[in-house]
């Protein structure tokens, strides 16, 4: 169970995102996998007081963690990840699929030096796949990835995926704890 | 360094226009827009590259509306075409008058900017870095001169028709 603190403010997550973030209708999650609403934490991560709250939920999962740097997974997590960064006092990587590929390798390689064990941060996780895919791009370079945090799993089969390829997933609020006003 | 950003926009920026959103210009610039947003406690913007298919398919991430007035935060102005470029974007919904970047790499990007009606604070220009290091001993004065060569025969604004 969590703390008092930490369980105050997942609800105080889960309430912004009820209030601001949640649409309802039929979207496709960026693997073409159909939700039957969507959650835009871009209405949550853009407002200091949503972006404040996430930080400090990141921040107190963080501590549970052996890390070394933290990585975004899309340019959706890319603020998360960013404040994070500059609080913890971690280095951040920004992992952008199908980007100058060659150059950001070897970008990596040199980013990863002395410090192997990096801890992906996702702002939403649906099928699992972009977390994934940043994983893998991170082992490529040498990373020991182990662990993902996402803000919100949306319960898509992240995280059976996720831990079939050995990386645990935490998330700090489940499909469960969302109720999408009608 | 986003003290440093926070520093040059509150002397430079907020005594003439107030600034009511920061727009970060992915990639680079969205992860230092995101820390100004958070110490100004201003909300924050940006503009997708792609068009995404999934999802919203919104073109602008956040909230906007016609009264803002958005502060543009990226790395670095070359030419300042993409600058430009993101700005109209942005336009479409909000005012965009000022432009803040780390490294101003002095190839016609303030005079560029200046036509597109924005205004560049840069926290640094080139040529203040390659006088440092050759202050500093870090560079020889070959490579001085073939950089400061470089950069004075870049200077001139771009023809007005690409």
């Amino acid at each position: 169970m969590s703390s008092g603190t930490t369980g105050n403010l997942r609800d105080a997550m889960a309430r912004l995102i009820e209030e601001r973030a949640v649409y309802k209708g039929e979207f496709r999650g960026p693997s073409g996998d159909r939700t039957d609403y969507y959650i835009d934490m871009a209405m949550i991560l853009s407002d200091p007081t949503g972006l404040e709250i996430a930080l400090n939920l990141i921040l107190a999962e963080l501590k549970k963690l052996k890390v070394d740097k933290i990585a975004s997974p899309s340019v959706e997590a890319d603020p998360i990840v960013a404040v994070v960064g500059t609080h913890a006092n971690i280095g951040s990587l920004f992992i952008h699929q199908g980007r100058r590929i060659y150059a950001f390798e070897k970008a990596l390689e040199n980013l990863l030096q002395g410090s192997r064990r990096v801890v992906i941060i996702a702002d939403v996780t649906l099928s699992g796949n972009t977390v994934l895919s940043a994983g893998k791009a991170l082992r490529a370079a040498g990373a020991q990835v182990e662990s993902a945090i996402a803000l919100v799993d949306l319960e898509r089969g992240a995280r059976q995926l996720l831990s079939q390829n050995g990386i645990n997933l935490v998330s700090l609020i489940n499909a469960g704890n969302i109720h999408p006003k009608s | 360094m986003g003290d440093l950003y926070v520093e040059v926009i509150k002397n430079e920026v907020e005594p003439k226009w107030r600034i009511s959103r920061i727009a970060g210009v992915p990639t680079a610039g969205l992860p230092i827009a995101t820390v100004v947003s958070q110490k100004m406690r201003i909300p924050l913007i940006y503009v997708r590259k792609e068009h995404r298919t999934h999802g919203l398919g919104k073109t602008i991430e956040g909230v906007v509306s016609q009264e803002d007035n958005v502060l543009l935060v990226d790395d670095i102005v070359t030419t300042g075409n993409s600058t430009i470029e993101e700005a109209a974007i942005i336009r479409g919904s909000a005012n965009v008058k000022h432009v803040v970047v780390l490294v101003d790499r002095e190839q016609g990007g303030p005079v560029n900017l200046q036509r597109a009606d924005l205004a560049l604070h840069p926290l640094v220009k080139i040529s203040e870095i390659i006088n440092y290091l050759k202050e500093l001993g870090a560079i020889s004065m070959n490579i001085y001169e073939t950089v400061t060569k470089y950069i004075s025969a870049l200077q001139q604004p771009l023809p007005k028709e690409a």
